[in-house]
């Protein structure tokens, strides 16, 4: 039952790039471009999905439940991308908890909120659909069995309280009960290490199939899995209606970030493994349009509240660099300049006074356990572990420590009542090395209100939709913590929804 | 059997292009004594990495597996039946044949606290 679409076809449209690769995968095809080869599908579905993150599972289940025959194609070996390591945080507005709770929300505070900090960079239709459609999101997954806890959170560039987190924190407690929802539905298929390499347009433009292929093994070493590797069986997957793109970042492609972003090649990332930019560059060689690409969002790798109550040294200098309450970015941007410049990540040290009025206590535990948070008897120990001059570093904690009962920072202007900082006095000392982590890339393919790729001209892409962290035009110059879920929901759901109303071919 | 001389040709690359099979892994020796051949893990026209299918046809369904190793990790986290994943990931993303085998758990330190041996 292989279905055909005449080779000729295919090449007429400029949006076929996929010529040589053809002609390699068709024995006997002549020269690309002049052969009237036929391209055999191996299989066909009405909506395929690449990716089986937050935004690829809103658009399966959206577009299964509508009574498309759906496939998710994932191509590491198990499901959930960044998505089912994150922490979930789901920001939305005019929610049944905020009426319950008395606050006061509105869409155009939630808008507002997110072109501020996005430096009206965003995309106004774009973040209008997202803040419109955000309570409706969250009770949709919640009507799937996503796991929320019932308190609302107060959260940093929000204005109200207005995000809610999953139980224990966990990305993954939403995720697992969407998996399960989306595998019980009729015709709705997941199929693990499957690469999708290229997208081919007929004559029209309309995005048709994927070259995708079967058993791909993801190389985690190679600086560029989607070059080096050559691992799984080509195929051809044709699409009835449409093809959804919610593949997310590229934060782990050390090649791609190379010239991207080449400030921050010494910047680790916490996103999942496979986070390489192949989905990008095969939607780019098929017509579309990135941008933003050069903008990321960092994560600490401390809890971020906890960084102003300590002193923050320099590892090279031993001396303060930084007021300790300075802003994610601004002190991420700090401590990149401070490597680039040769120094490694600087040290973050508390007393034992100190150390117990840190907030987030989970993130404690964990950096005490794993070896990141060490405990020393003297100063001088600390300075050692960290190879850093011991003079400098009493010095320094010396200077802080005056500074303190004095009342006044003279050296960064940094509000020791504010920031309920403690001088450093009293061993044991703990410190750790404080750095920023890639979390987000803001960049991808850019996309209109119905989550269809648009093209260089701005022209739509027809049967490519793109969602999540794949997707762009949202965000702006930094995402706002808590949405990405949102993000990656509500667009998933409207890719799902229009790729199932397209109609059959 | 109409691929015959594809499947030796197959099997030759396999020998030619697996050093590991000198140092063998621990998963390559319970294997090769219990007399598994190549292609029935890689029963594919090409070399490809082997499927969970072809684990699942001798080891059971990953729920099965996963009950088996249930009690033993009680106390912690069941490696067949993780977290993040539950029963839903490869085997192949921890038990490598011709490679070390290793936790996924902690395969970019993500997990460093888990000390599991992985066969
Ligand atoms: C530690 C951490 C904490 C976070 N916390 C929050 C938070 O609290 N709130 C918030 O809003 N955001 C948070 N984020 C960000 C958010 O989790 C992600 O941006 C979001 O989950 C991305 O979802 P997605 O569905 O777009 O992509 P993903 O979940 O990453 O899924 C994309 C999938 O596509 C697959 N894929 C890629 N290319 C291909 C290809 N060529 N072929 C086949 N498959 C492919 C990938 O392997 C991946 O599984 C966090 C991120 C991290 C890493």
């Amino acid at each position: 039952m292989k279905e055909k679409l005449t080779r000729r076809e295919l090449l007429k449209t400029g949006g076929l790039f996929t010529g040589g690769m053809l002609a390699s995968a068709l024995p006997g095809a002549a020269t690309a471009g002049l052969s009237p080869q036929k391209i055999a599908w191996d299989k066909s579905f009405d909506v395929i999905v690449v990716g089986s993150g937050l935004a690829g599972l809103s658009a399966g289940i959206t577009a299964a439940e509508a009574g498309s025959e759906t496939i998710i194609l994932e191509k590491m070996m198990a499901h959930g991308g960044s998505s089912v390591i994150s922490g979930g945080t789901f920001a939305a507005c005019n929610t049944e908890a905020q009426k319950k709770a008395g606050i006061k929300d509105s869409e155009e505070l939630y808008f507002n909120d997110l072109m501020k900090a996005g430096e009206r960079l965003n995309v106004p239709e774009l973040v209008e659909t997202l803040v419109k459609n955000s309570a409706d999101a969250h009770r949709f997954l919640v009507q799937r069995g996503a796991l929320y806890e019932k308190e609302l959170r107060t959260v940093a560039q929000h204005s109200v309280k207005r995000c809610y987190q999953p139980v224990y924190s966990m990305g993954l407690n939403v995720i697992k009960p969407l998996l399960r929802h989306y595998l019980g539905l009729n015709k709705a298929h997941l199929q693990l290490r499957t690469k999708i390499d290229e997208v081919i347009r007929d004559h029209s433009g309309r995005a048709v199939g994927l070259k995708v292929r079967e058993g791909y093994l993801f190389d985690a070493q190679s600086p560029s899995d989607d070059r080096t590797n050559q691992t799984g069986t080509a195929r051809y997957y044709k699409a009835r209606k449409g093809i959804v793109f919610a593949s997310g970042g590229f934060s782990r492609d050390l090649e791609f970030r190379e010239y991207e972003f080449p400030q921050y090649r010494k910047i680790p990332s916490t996103v999942q493994l496979g986070a390489t930019a192949g989905a990008l560059k095969a939607m780019v060689r098929c017509g579309a349009r990135a941008m933003h690409t050069a903008l990321v969002r960092f994560a600490i790798s401390i809890g971020y509240e906890d960084i102003e109550k300590g002193i923050l040294l320099d590892q090279r200098t031993g001396k303060r660099f930084i007021g300790e309450g300075a802003s994610r970015m601004g002190l991420s941007y700090k401590i990149v300049d401070l490597s680039n410049a040769g120094s490694s990540w600087p040290a973050l040290i508390y007393d034992v006074e100190g150390l117990k009025t840190i907030y987030d206590r989970d993130k404690l535990e964990i950096i005490l356990n794993n070896g990141e948070m060490q405990k020393f008897d003297s100063l001088d120990q600390l300075a050692e572990y960290f190879k850093m001059p011991a003079a400098e570093v009493n010095a320094s904690i010396k200077k802080y420590n005056e500074m303190f009962h004095a009342g006044i920072d003279t050296e960064f202007g940094k509000d020791f009542k504010k920031t309920k900082a403690s001088p450093i006095e009293k061993a044991p000392f703990y410190a750790c090395p404080v750095y920023p982590k890639f979390n987000y890339t803001q960049g991808g393919i850019l996309i209109n209100p119905k989550a269809q790729a648009l093209d260089m001209g701005n022209e739509v892409i027809p049967g490519l939709y793109v969602a999540g962290e794949a997707a762009t035009g949202v965000h702006g110059a930094v995402r706002v913590t808590g949405c990405s879920t949102v993000d990656c929901t509500v667009y998933g759901r409207i890719a799902g929804r229009e790729a199932h109303m397209m109609k059959e071919i | 059997m109409k691929k015959l001389s594809l499947i030796s040709a197959v099997a030759m690359l396999f020998l030619i292009s697996q050093p590991a099979l000198a140092q063998q892994s621990e998963m390559a020796k319970k294997h090769d004594s219990a007399g598994v051949t190549c292609m029935q893990c890689h029963n594919q026209e090409i070399p490809t990495a082997a499927l969970e299918i072809n684990c699942t046809s001798c080891h059971g369904a990953p729920e099965a597996v996963a009950k088996l190793t249930a009690e033993k990790y009680k106390q912690y986290y069941n490696p067949h039946d993780p977290l993040h994943y539950g029963t839903y990931s490869e085997c192949a993303n921890c038990h490598r044949q011709h490679k070390e085998s290793r936790l996924e758990c902690n395969n970019s330190n993500c997990h460093k606290e888990f000390k599991y041996r992985v066969p």
